[in-house]
């Protein structure tokens, strides 16, 4: 079953700029989906449109079964979100603070918030950091905060914009390490990135966006060799008739 | 990210971070009033707690004055002030200027008020999370709905949190211009028009990107209930510092 259905949407600025260009997708309950494309391809704002962020001029999207223009506070529900820049989408004032936001934005009683602060803070590996102030977090414990962030509200898709953007390397394994956790675990993942070398080796499925527009959506292998059409690096391995190698071995 | 300041919150489990968060706030508000009103007897009693108070809550001395510099000047001024433009016996005279023995006093009383209060302050904001803050704000706040407590407690919450990232932000640009020579440019109004807009800008960003993060993660009009905890602690607190409070207004 898809958990999400996109159908012919276009998103039109407010300055009159083509954002979105007729684009279709489902995506399957259990999916690991990297959306690629370059700068200003429209990642970002097709993400948006997922859990009514922002809403399409023509189109509709199905999240779950359910119209998302009719009820984005489930689609926020289904759907959990993390932005490509920590600094501006952390609001609490300690690590536990931060992870509480989404619970008790949803009324939830103050024992179960606490139990699924614990949780999350734990699968994230942050239990040790609960009462830190997150300015003293590092680059990698900071994502990781935002994805605890989202966990804790219990969300069955993970969505991520550019989640290894200021990351050094061990930064972009620890992330990377947890979010193919999670995908086992049976959430579905869709990851946005420009560029694919970090991810593309855990990916069922790739779509690339260009200009607006959905330029190709398929197995990883078989578009991999073609991506540099798209202004996107082909991993170095198939330059040498490698298979792309993970970042996690 | 951003630098903490003094004022910001430490983490700790002392008496004093421990207290309800409303006794707090009711604490500092008599506490000011009596300040206000107190005398040179009251205000000695007043300075010997908050020494206490200040030693307890381990905050560095050289950066308390660093950070309130400009306050501290700004202090001093009031008091040269005072001093010269109150009448009375004068004490000594300068072409024009006489400065009088009530002005010195005078201005030295106030001043002293307004350090007081300064410290009484940064030991409730070193003790207390901004969270916690935020909901007793909003529980005073209850009872004038049209006020929208909840609202305000949240503008609360984030004016707290963002301040230091716009300073960080304003530290980065100003570094960036620096390394361009913009210390060349003599010209104030030109200086703070190329700070200041690219700043401004950058935080409306900030504010739009914080708005849409809060959005995604179903920030709307309800909220889990804080979690009060008052004891008896707080209770017997509470009786102290209005006894206290009525001490150093009186004496
Ligand atoms: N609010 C907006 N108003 C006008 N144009 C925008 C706005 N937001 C984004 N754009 C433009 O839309 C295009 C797609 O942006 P975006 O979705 O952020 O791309 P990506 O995330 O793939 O880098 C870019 O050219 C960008 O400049
Ligand atoms: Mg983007």
């Amino acid at each position: 079953m898809n958990i999400i259905e996109i159908k012919n949407i276009t998103h039109r600025f407010a300055n009159g700029r083509s954002g979105l260009n007729n684009i279709s997708m489902d995506i399957a309950r259990g999916q690991f989906v990297v959306l690629a494309g370059a700068n200003g391809s429209g990642k970002t704002t097709l993400l948006r449109h997922f859990n009514g962020l922002m809403t399409p001029q023509q189109g509709v999207i199905i999240v779950d079964g359910v119209n998302v223009a009719d009820d984005p506070v489930r689609a926020r529900r289904t759907i959990g979100m993390v932005f490509q820049d920590t600094d501006t989408q952390i609001v609490g004032e300690t690590v536990y603070d931060e992870v509480a936001f989404g619970p008790e934005n949803l009324c939830w009683p103050r024992s179960v918030v606490n139990k699924a602060v614990q949780t999350a803070l734990d699968q994230m590996g942050l239990v040790h950091l609960s009462d830190q102030s997150p300015h003293l977090l590092s680059g990698g414990e900071r994502r990781r905060l935002t994805i605890a962030g989202i966990l804790a509200m219990n969300p069955s898709v993970l969505v991520f914009d550019e989640p290894f953007a200021n990351l050094d390397y061990p930064g972009v394994r620890d992330v990377l390490r947890r979010i193919v956790a999670l995908h086992q675990e049976g959430h579905t993942i869709v990851i946005a990135a420009h560029d694919l070398e970090k991810v593309i080796a855990h990916a069922q499925r790739l779509i690339i966006l260009s200009k607006g527009c959905v330029a190709a959506d398929g197995a990883p292998n078989e578009l991999l060799p073609s991506v540099e059409d798209f202004d996107i690096r082909r991993p170095i391995e198939l330059s040498f008739g490698h298979a792309v190698q993970s970042w996690l071995n | 990210m951003a630098e903490l300041s003094v004022f910001a919150y430490r983490q700790g489990n002392s008496a004093a971070h421990r207290l309800d968060p409303r006794i707090k706030l009711i604490s500092i508000s008599l506490l000011s009033a009596a300040i206000l009103a107190a005398q040179a007897a009251g205000l000695f009693v007043a300075t010997g707690l908050i020494i206490g108070a200040t030693i307890y809550c381990r905050v560095s001395l050289r950066q308390i004055g660093h950070e309130l510099r400009w306050l501290l000047f700004m202090l001093a001024a009031v008091w040269g002030i005072r001093a010269l433009v109150t009448p009375g016996e004068t004490l000594f005279s300068w072409s024009v200027f006489s400065v009088s023995r009530t002005g010195v006093l005078t201005g030295a009383i106030i001043c002293w008020r307004w350090v007081i209060i300064i410290f009484l302050g940064l030991t409730v904001s070193v003790t207390t999370r901004t969270e916690d803050i935020r909901a007793a704000v909003e529980w005073f706040l209850r009872p004038f709905p049209w006020l929208s407590p909840h609202r305000i407690g949240t503008m609360i919450g984030l004016l707290v949190r963002f301040i230091p990232v716009i300073l960080t932000h304003a530290r980065e640009m100003g570094a960036a211009q620096r390394a361009r020579c913009v210390e060349n440019r003599k010209n104030p109004i030109y200086r703070l028009r190329v700070l200041g807009l690219p700043l401004l800008r950058r935080t409306f960003v900030t504010a739009d990107h914080l708005t849409i993060a809060m959005e995604a993660r179903c920030y709307g009009q309800g909220r889990t209930a804080y979690a009060w905890h008052f004891g008896r602690e707080d209770g017997i607190v509470l009786v102290g510092m209005v006894l206290l409070s009525s001490v150093i207004s009186f004496c």
